[in-house]
């Protein structure tokens, strides 16, 4: 049949909706969905094809038009390296700890106290000033990027305002044109 | 005894935060001395949260247990990994970081790292999968089955019912008889956002216009927020979808008692709280049944499985108006949040404290 042709060919309700409950009545509302798919089909609904549009939208906020590709390949580092220094910034001391069997409580007690007589209170003071400068570090680099993101996207609408206006002006010129030579034979 | 638990970051309206404070509600109720600690607590709701930097101190004592949530790539696990005493481990899924790779190279690095790290933690007496989706994940990378189990998150109801009511903001939803359709979650690709706006434009569209979708969730990745927005002015939905950001917990409980339908286009769950927070305030649930979905919604609401936006949008407008067929999908969400009761989680919460050797109450002591 012609109709059959032209017609979208509807997927299987009962693979696209699952209801496990046993107390509803499941066909039905398979019955139901499929009635109200065709009526509305009818009716010209359901046309639009969303997920190219929401693939358009992801390309277009996503992937840097070519004069931006520039600025993005010297971006994705730059992100990249935020990454990296946000996952290490922090230098922290952690408990020395011993597997041997019996005397390892022993040998982590001597440790400790060894530890604390000889090096807590120098190593721990200078620690805490390699983690305030990593943390000064990262936040200098949060804010440069931070502000690459603002100038690349100032940069993007600049450049797209000023195609709409060379556009703009190009049909204008072509406008004029088209007037002037229009305007030749009164002229005459 | 005491009982150390140590997470990431802690942070209000978060699902394991909230998690850590009701176990931790129940052990001190249980009489215990109960400890909280996290690698960032400067969020924190709860008092009583020490730097996780202070457990050290204690992670040689054999006597004590720790139990250790694992949410997100934290170096805390080095503290996990090196403590002698009982250690129970909370696996609460990490996203996997390929949803991330477009829009940001941090979230994508910690989950990535998170993964990776997962086969190193297997060293306890007692793994826990929030869900049994995460302890299949837990066997696949070797953790011993039979030192593993499942216990659910904890839902919050108490919180909700101390939550001011905002009559106000519900008035102002329900003005006009505006269907409202809801989702609970932070603005994450691996929460099916696009999904989500597509299938809302598929019934605004085509069936009512008098809809709204509100998104209520934190917002944190700018590239993602930049794409659902420009979503949304494309599809020209910018006055019926709202985007709440972090709510205080009286305007989240005044968009549950507003909204018509739950959606939920997720496509990696470990356990979805918000699930059962919408069985609570007894909204019909369509979820996408993948990764933790379906472990959590059990028999319960109506699951789909291919995005075919004409179908769902038909059947999103059925649960909302269909009286009979709402109210049978309710009654089977009102079930199943009874086998998901906090007083059937503390059950098992108590089993799991007993099977690492820890004297837990016995059931009929934990009830009220």
């Amino acid at each position: 049949m012609s109709s059959d042709q032209t017609a979208p060919v509807e997927p299987d309700v009962a693979e696209i909706i699952e209801i496990r409950d046993p107390e509803v009545d499941v066909e039905a509302i398979m019955a139901r969905v499929r009635e109200n798919v065709a009526l509305r089909r009818a009716q010209g609904a359901y046309q639009e094809d969303l997920d190219a549009i929401a693939q358009q939208v992801l390309t277009s906020v996503l992937e840097p038009t070519p004069a931006a590709s520039v600025a993005e390949k010297a971006r994705d580092p730059l992100e990249a390296a935020l990454a990296e220094l946000n996952a290490r910034c922090m230098v922290r001391e952690m408990p020395f700890t011993s597997r041997a069997p019996v005397i390892g409580p022993l040998i982590v007690a001597v440790r400790n106290f060894w530890n604390w007589m000889s090096t807590k209170w120098y190593v721990l003071a200078i620690v805490q000033q390699i983690v305030a400068f990593h943390l000064a570090v990262v936040t200098a680099f949060s804010e440069l990027v931070s502000v690459q993101r603002a100038l690349d996207t100032e940069v993007r609408q600049l450049k797209a305002l000023s195609e709409q206006q060379q556009a703009t002006i190009a049909g204008l010129q072509e406008e004029l044109r088209r007037l002037r030579s229009s305007d030749l034979p009164s002229r005459k | 005894m005491r009982i150390h638990q140590v997470g990431s970051v802690l942070a209000l309206g978060d699902a394991v935060t909230n998690h850590i404070v009701e176990i931790d509600r129940r052990l001190s109720r249980w009489g215990f001395v109960s400890a909280i600690y996290g690698a960032d607590i400067a969020a924190s709701p709860v008092d009583k949260a020490r730097p996780d930097r202070e457990y050290a101190a204690v992670l040689d004592n054999p006597d004590d247990l720790l139990i250790y949530h694992y949410s997100a790539y934290c170096d805390n696990h080095v503290l996990y990994q090196r403590a002698r005493q009982r250690k129970i481990f909370i696996y609460h899924n990490i996203t996997p970081a390929e949803f991330f790779r477009p829009y940001d190279p941090f979230y994508e690095s910690l989950c990535r790292r998170g993964r990776a790290l997962l086969p190193e933690l297997a060293g306890c007496d007692l793994a826990l999968g929030v869900s049994e989706y995460n302890r299949q994940e837990l066997l696949a990378v070797g953790f011993a089955a039979e030192r593993s189990g499942v216990l659910p998150l904890f839902l919050g109801i108490d919180d909700f019912a101390r939550a001011p009511r905002r009559e106000q903001l519900v008035q102002q939803l329900k003005a006009g008889g505006v269907v409202n359709i809801l989702f609970v979650g932070k603005v994450a690709p691996n929460k099916g956002f696009i999904d989500l706006i597509n299938l809302f434009y598929a019934y605004h569209r085509h069936i009512n216009p008098r809809s709204r979708l509100i998104l209520v969730g934190a917002r944190f990745l700018p590239r993602y927020d930049q794409v659902l927005d420009a979503l949304v002015a494309r599809l020209g939905l910018g006055d019926a979808v709202l985007f709440t950001n972090r709510v205080p917990l009286g305007d989240l409980k005044a968009y549950y008692e507003a909204a018509d339908l739950f959606l939920c286009a997720s496509q990696h769950e470990g356990f979805c709280a918000p699930l059962l927070e919408a069985m609570y305030f007894r909204i019909p649930i369509l979820a996408r049944g993948v990764t933790g979905v379906p472990y959590t919604l059990g028999r319960a609401g109506v699951q789909f499985h291919q995005l075919n936006y004409a179908i769902l949008a038909e059947l999103m407008a059925m649960l909302i108006e269909d009286g009979a067929l709402r109210q049978q999908v309710i009654a089977g969400q009102t079930a199943r949040l009874a086998e998901l009761a906090p007083a059937r989680v503390e059950e098992q919460l108590a089993a799991a404290l007993r099977a690492v050797g820890v004297p837990a109450p016995a059931a009929q002591g934990m009830l009220p």
